[in-house]
């Protein structure tokens, strides 16, 4: 729909111009030559009027096109380790992170989650990561990029169906009861601003 | 070769199996680490702290390289799981667009290092 809007812009906006050329300039306009294999010889305000539109759907083309944007389907399974517990959904949260617009559905502890995920100039298509929190539990960051193992991250079981745009957490993902957390007591740390180093 | 023979190869090899089993099953323990886990604070107008939400943290260290991202949950609480033991830098992206916050911290052979609450401002 939007391409169809700019090629009519693109045919009638020159229009104008090339109607004020035919009223006030003699039409000595001559546009000739071969494009696109044929041999194209035009003269007067209707040669103008084509290179008009040259220009413009040049313009058109040359702009960045923004990414592409296309809806995932993550689907896994979630229980509550130690506990014993059927996941309780109303402690349940699953956000997508850095956020953005996402639809996710469950019960006992299954997970539908609508992905939006950018497609790269590679191809491949750049995903958010899943974060899932259970009260009393600790939370689970997800890199749904990743297929393997990364340090950082839990261990899991990360199916891709590429051309269905699905992704399956193969195994149960059990979260675990958390644990006191235990800081030395001192006042909050200072952190420094990371220095990028541009190797030259 | 008679049957006894036999028999011993079929246990020399049976042994071999199960030693390079016992080998593998060692390795994949060991490849677990510890779990990293911290808090990230901020400070209103008022000097109130206040939890840092769905921040994303990673490890980066030259031998492991940059590790996934984790995010801080509502708690501001952040959890990195398997890491192996060895000094890192601590990254918090905080702001989009811009380097990250950083702090040193080593990773003990613990179940568990629990770093300090982090002042992100």
């Amino acid at each position: 729909m939007n391409d169809l809007v700019h090629i009519a812009f693109g045919i009638l906006l020159p229009l104008g111009p090339a109607y004020v050329l035919y009223k006030l300039l003699p039409s000595t306009a001559n546009v000739s030559g071969p494009f696109k294999g044929l041999n194209i010889q035009l003269s007067g305000a209707f040669g103008g009027y084509f290179l008009l539109t040259l220009l413009v759907f040049g313009f058109l083309a040359s702009r960045p096109r923004p990414q592409a944007e296309e809806m995932w389907v993550v689907t896994g399974r979630i229980d509550c380790q130690q506990s014993g517990n059927p996941v309780d959904i109303n402690q349940l949260k699953l956000s997508i992170l850095p956020p953005k617009h996402s639809h996710s559905t469950g019960s006992d502890g299954t997970f539908i989650v609508r992905v939006p995920a950018e497609r790269l100039a590679s191809g491949d298509a750049d995903l958010p990561t899943l974060l899932i929190e259970h009260t009393g539990h600790e939370p689970v960051s997800i890199n749904l990029n990743e297929e393997g193992f990364e340090y950082g991250q839990v261990e899991k079981k990360l199916r891709k169906d590429k051309e269905n745009r699905k992704i399956f957490l193969g195994e149960t993902f059990s979260l675990k009861r958390t644990t006191p957390y235990q800081p030395t007591g001192a006042p909050h740390q200072p952190a420094a601003h990371a220095v990028l180093e541009v190797n030259q | 070769m008679n049957t006894k023979s036999t028999t011993n190869w079929i246990r020399r090899i049976n042994i071999v199996l199960l030693v390079s089993l016992l080998l593998i099953f060692i390795g994949t323990t060991s490849a677990q680490g510890a779990t990293v886990r911290g808090r990230l604070d901020r400070r209103d107008g008022h000097g109130r702290f206040y939890r840092a939400t769905y921040v994303s943290v990673t490890l980066n260290n030259p031998r492991m390289g940059r590790s996934s991202p984790a995010y801080s949950g509502g708690d501001g609480m952040y959890y990195l799981y398997n890491v192996p033991p060895g000094d890192y830098q601590l990254e918090i992206w905080a702001y989009p667009g811009r380097p990250p916050l950083t702090i040193n911290i080593r990773v003990n052979d613990q179940p568990y290092t629990d770093i300090d609450p982090i002042l992100i401002q």
